[in-house]
């Protein structure tokens, strides 16, 4: 920096005052975006990486990919359907290193326990069914738990997921037929 | 669904329908608890980090320029050199006038290089 001349100071200052326009929307988009969005993308990262915290670190990560990213959507559906491709991209990069080995055990198991039915008989069931249905989710394959969790839990179309986990909407739902019969047999063998 | 008889798998649409209730309420419960920052500190953190990379990345030819400006000095003083290197043998004797030269062609050389070198320590 000591080298600097003037007229780098002067692109040093241009490049600073850019970042706005180097995002793909202005802050009052964005928030209006973000609203809708953060909820189900926190819920989408923390189930299929099965840590909270890392849910938390990765939710700012997609945004900020998401938000310099140079790719114009058609619509807000889109626009949503690529954030969620980043989220996946994301989680699966961190499957990839060796800490992924913990992230659908140990870590599964904390957030598991951090659920425990706490009050009433109906809603202890209730509980203990999700504690169950997160066991065996934490068992699928990665692609099975984010097909699963797109198709039933957000209520995704084919199409939808297919934009976000950058498959073919043709191949959805024999991967989504056999994702359901595996987690059906996880449930039915029970938690080992 | 731990109550779910073995002999009989949850395949069919009403066994996976109770999952899908599950999983629906699970995807409730975790959007109803989401800790997510707010909007604007999620913007203002990116902010923040897009401001570094412009920096970062408005820093850079600074560093490279130095560096190959050192790189044609010594590249320079080095064909010069060789030049030198290959007349001495058919010199009969070295004049004054021919060390002269040889002293300002090192200067010349060396000169930008000290240069360089001096800002670059600053």
């Amino acid at each position: 920096m000591a080298d600097m001349t003037f007229s780098a100071l002067e692109h040093f200052g241009t490049a600073a005052a850019d970042v706005d326009e180097a995002f793909v929307m202005d802050e009052d988009a964005f928030r209006l975006f973000y609203e809708r969005t953060a909820r189900p993308v926190w819920a989408y990262l923390s189930r299929i990486t099965g840590d909270a915290r890392l849910a938390d670190d990765l939710l700012q990560e997609a945004y900020y990919r998401f938000l310099r990213a140079r790719v114009t959507h058609e619509n807000d559906d889109h626009r949503r359907n690529y954030l969620f491709r980043i989220a996946t991209n994301l989680a699966h990069d961190v499957r990839r290193r060796p800490r992924a080995e913990s992230v659908a055990g140990d870590d599964m198991d904390r957030m598991i326990e951090a659920r425990e039915p706490r009050s009433g008989a109906d809603e202890a069931g209730r509980a203990a069914r999700r504690i169950d249905l997160s066991r065996a989710m934490a068992r699928l394959k990665p692609r099975e738990r984010d097909l699963l969790w797109l198709a039933y839990a957000q209520g995704s179309t084919h199409h939808e997921i297919a934009e976000t986990l950058g498959l073919r909407t043709s191949s959805i739902k024999p991967m989504l037929f056999r994702a359901r019969r595996r987690l059906a047999t996880l449930l039915t063998k029970g938690w080992k | 669904m731990s109550s779910q008889n073995p002999e009989n798998p949850p395949n069919g649409c009403d066994d996976f329908a109770e999952i899908a209730d599950a999983l629906r309420e699970d995807y409730i419960e975790a959007c109803g608890n989401a800790p997510i920052p707010s909007a604007g500190l999620v913007w203002w953190r990116a902010s923040i980090r897009a401001r570094a990379e412009a920096a970062r990345q408005a820093e850079q030819p600074l560093t490279v320029a130095p560096a190959v400006a050192g790189a044609a000095v010594i590249g320079l003083a080095c064909g010069v050199a060789g030049l030198v290197w290959q007349a001495l043998p058919t010199l009969p004797q070295p004049s004054a006038m021919m060390l002269a030269a040889l002293a300002v062609g090192v200067c010349v050389i060396v000169a930008p290089l000290a240069l360089v070198l001096a800002l670059a320590r600053e």
